[in-house]
């Protein structure tokens, strides 16, 4: 049965609903009412006298309502999982009796199908080597919102704790353990597993391990900087080209190392205070002599208004602070008070400028 | 002050702080990981393509597309704080999904908002799936769903083609061919034997009756009202 258009479903609805017996009790009018309106062809005149019904006594609302919660329900039953299931699965069958047709007509028909379904199976084999429905399994993807630390548990043990605005790719499968570093700062504890090597790739650098604690955390001017906390790591540059060797060093316990966007090692390996670096798993920010590109960085993983330095010349400034997340306005101000700085407040972002 | 911090280039917002800046190490340490927690990792590489193809067949290519519904439903369970206490993972992230994506059908939108303007004050009805809606509502799904087994197979196919695949009674009509007067009297007699048992099973449970009791009246109770809404 086809429907030309809502208009005339919507009067065929209508006739349907005034020809049937009334319900009398609220409930049934309710009931009536409920189907109508998400029957899809409800009409704004039969929605004011809905709205009259409902508001004309207290009953016809509370039995309303019932009905409301009770089709709100029925999404979360196991039938409608069930039911959705077997649904998918059910092959398309056509439902509109075909008229009978003369046999010649009928065989032309026939043989013009066949020809077109053996094209289409010959286009089909030439450009697509499937003809199931493929869909590619993604990396799933973390990520934290700006103003928190995110704590998530891979399904292998590990634990990986994500700075604010920070987002990582994980891959976990019988043979390997690949994680992806797409932006921000992530804090890994990494249960020990001698089969599966645990990766995380930042931009061209790679740092590979079995079972430790390490921070990997892409900084200012596009460099990555990993900082081992327990354990042992080796820490890999990814050659663009497949015929430059690959550069490996290893890190021990509060061995720090950076590399730029290439992958390659800007610094030597060097001792750092694993107090101050991973204080922010506590919720706060510590540093000593740090630039304050690096500071303004951090905060703005926690800060919804971004903060930009808009002059260059206070980039390097070296700032020493301690503060909690909640403390972050206070610092900017005391660092107003202490430096040749203004700060301006915009509507969508905060300015650090030279005074 | 600022002076001679501008000479030394140092500062502390807060000085205490800074002088426990040393007792501030990092008391980060394992928290005991529930046995029952779900991995969303192996549930998403376990469900993935069941559930994408599932939106596929029942929704179609979209918009919205089956692969970000299914994206969001993963992504809103691993955010949920007590996914231990879901006994199946996989349809609960089915649910979730599906809610996802009668959101997106306009012309349900419309209607909810137009029944919640009329209902201010319940407006949770409304409300996504949620851990609060499924583990506070558990007796009550326990009872649409007893409900829904007692349905016949073209009430059960009319009511979850209306409520699940969000189909209007034109399309349902176009799909399996049945009249719109046909279409409007089965899921009317459907929603009548769930309002019944709920309602039932919602008086019994204040009686605190034994569920034996209760089932065999829900049972009772939906084949005399079937029978009579058929007749």
């Amino acid at each position: 049965m086809k429907y030309k258009s809502t208009e005339s479903v919507a009067r065929h609805l209508d006739d349907i609903q005034s020809t049937a017996p009334a319900g009398n009790t609220p409930k049934a009018q309710a009931r009536e009412w409920l189907t109508y309106l998400y029957s899809g062809h409800a009409t704004s005149e039969k929605r004011e006298e809905f709205v009259l019904w409902l508001n004309s006594n207290k009953m016809n609302q509370q039995a309303f309502t019932h009905y409301q919660q009770i089709w709100q329900t029925i999404g979360m039953t196991d039938s409608a999982i069930d039911w959705i299931t077997q649904h998918a699965n059910q092959d398309p069958v056509a439902k509109i009796p075909h008229k009978p047709k003369r046999i010649l007509a009928k065989s032309a028909v026939l043989l013009s199908g066949i020809a077109a379904s053996v094209s289409l199976l010959i286009i089909n084999g030439v450009f697509h080597t499937t003809n199931t429905l493929e869909i590619i399994t993604p990396d799933t993807v973390f990520t934290s919102s700006i103003g928190q630390n995110r704590t998530i548990t891979l399904s292998d043990g590990s634990d990986v704790t994500l700075a604010g605005n920070s987002s990582i790719a994980v891959d976990i499968d019988q043979n390997a353990r690949r994680i992806t570093l797409h932006k921000g700062s992530a804090y890994f504890d990494v249960t020990h597993d001698p089969a599966r090597v645990f990766s995380v790739t930042a931009q061209h650098t790679q740092v590979r391990v079995r079972g430790t604690a390490f921070e990997v955390k892409r900084s200012t001017d596009n460099a990555v900087k990993i900082s081992v906390q327990r354990g042992l790591v080796d820490v890999a540059d990814m050659p663009e080209h497949g015929n430059l060797d690959e550069k490996v060093l290893q890190l021990h316990a509060n061995e720090q190392l950076r590399a730029n966007i290439d992958g390659t090692f800007i610094s030597d390996v060097t001792q750092f205070n694993p107090e101050t670096e991973f204080a922010w798993l506590n919720e706060r920010l510590i540093y000593d002599n740090t630039a304050l590109k690096s500071v303004i960085m951090d905060i703005n993983r926690y800060k919804p208004k971004p903060v930009v330095i808009l002059d260059k010349s206070i980039n390097d400034l070296p700032i020493t602070a301690s503060f909690t997340f909640n403390q972050i306005d206070q610092m900017l101000a005391g660092l107003v008070a202490a430096y040749p700085i203004t700060l301006i407040e915009e509507d969508t972002r905060t300015i650090l400028a030279k005074k | 002050m600022s002076k001679a911090l501008h000479k030394a280039p140092l500062f502390f917002i807060n000085t205490h702080l800074k002088s426990n800046a040393c007792d501030v190490a990092p008391t980060y340490q394992h928290k005991a990981k529930p046995a029952t927690t779900h991995s969303i990792d192996t549930l998403f590489r376990a469900h993935w393509r069941d559930v994408c193809r599932l939106l596929h067949k029942c929704y179609g290519s979209g918009p919205p597309e089956p692969e970000d519904v299914a994206q969001e439903a993963f992504s809103r369970f691993a955010q949920m704080s007590n996914t231990a206490d879901v006994q199946d993972p996989k349809a609960y992230i089915i649910k979730i999904a599906i809610n996802i994506t009668l959101k997106s059908i306009g012309r349900i939108c419309k209607t909810r908002a137009f029944i919640a303007e009329q209902l201010p004050l319940n407006e949770e009805l409304f409300d996504e799936i949620c851990p609060e809606t499924i583990l506070q509502g558990e007796q009550r799904i326990a009872a649409i769903q007893k409900g829904t087994e007692r349905l016949s197979d073209k009430q059960r196919d009319v009511l979850m083609r209306a409520r699940i695949k969000g189909q209007t009674y034109a399309q349902i009509s176009n799909d399996t061919g049945w009249s719109l007067a046909d279409i409007c009297r089965q899921l009317n007699t459907a929603m009548a034997i769930l309002e019944s048992i709920d309602d039932e099973i919602d008086s019994n449970s204040v009686k605190n009756k034994h569920s034996e009791h209760r089932d065999s009246l829900a049972s009772n109770h939906a084949s005399a009202l079937q029978s009579a809404l058929q007749s």
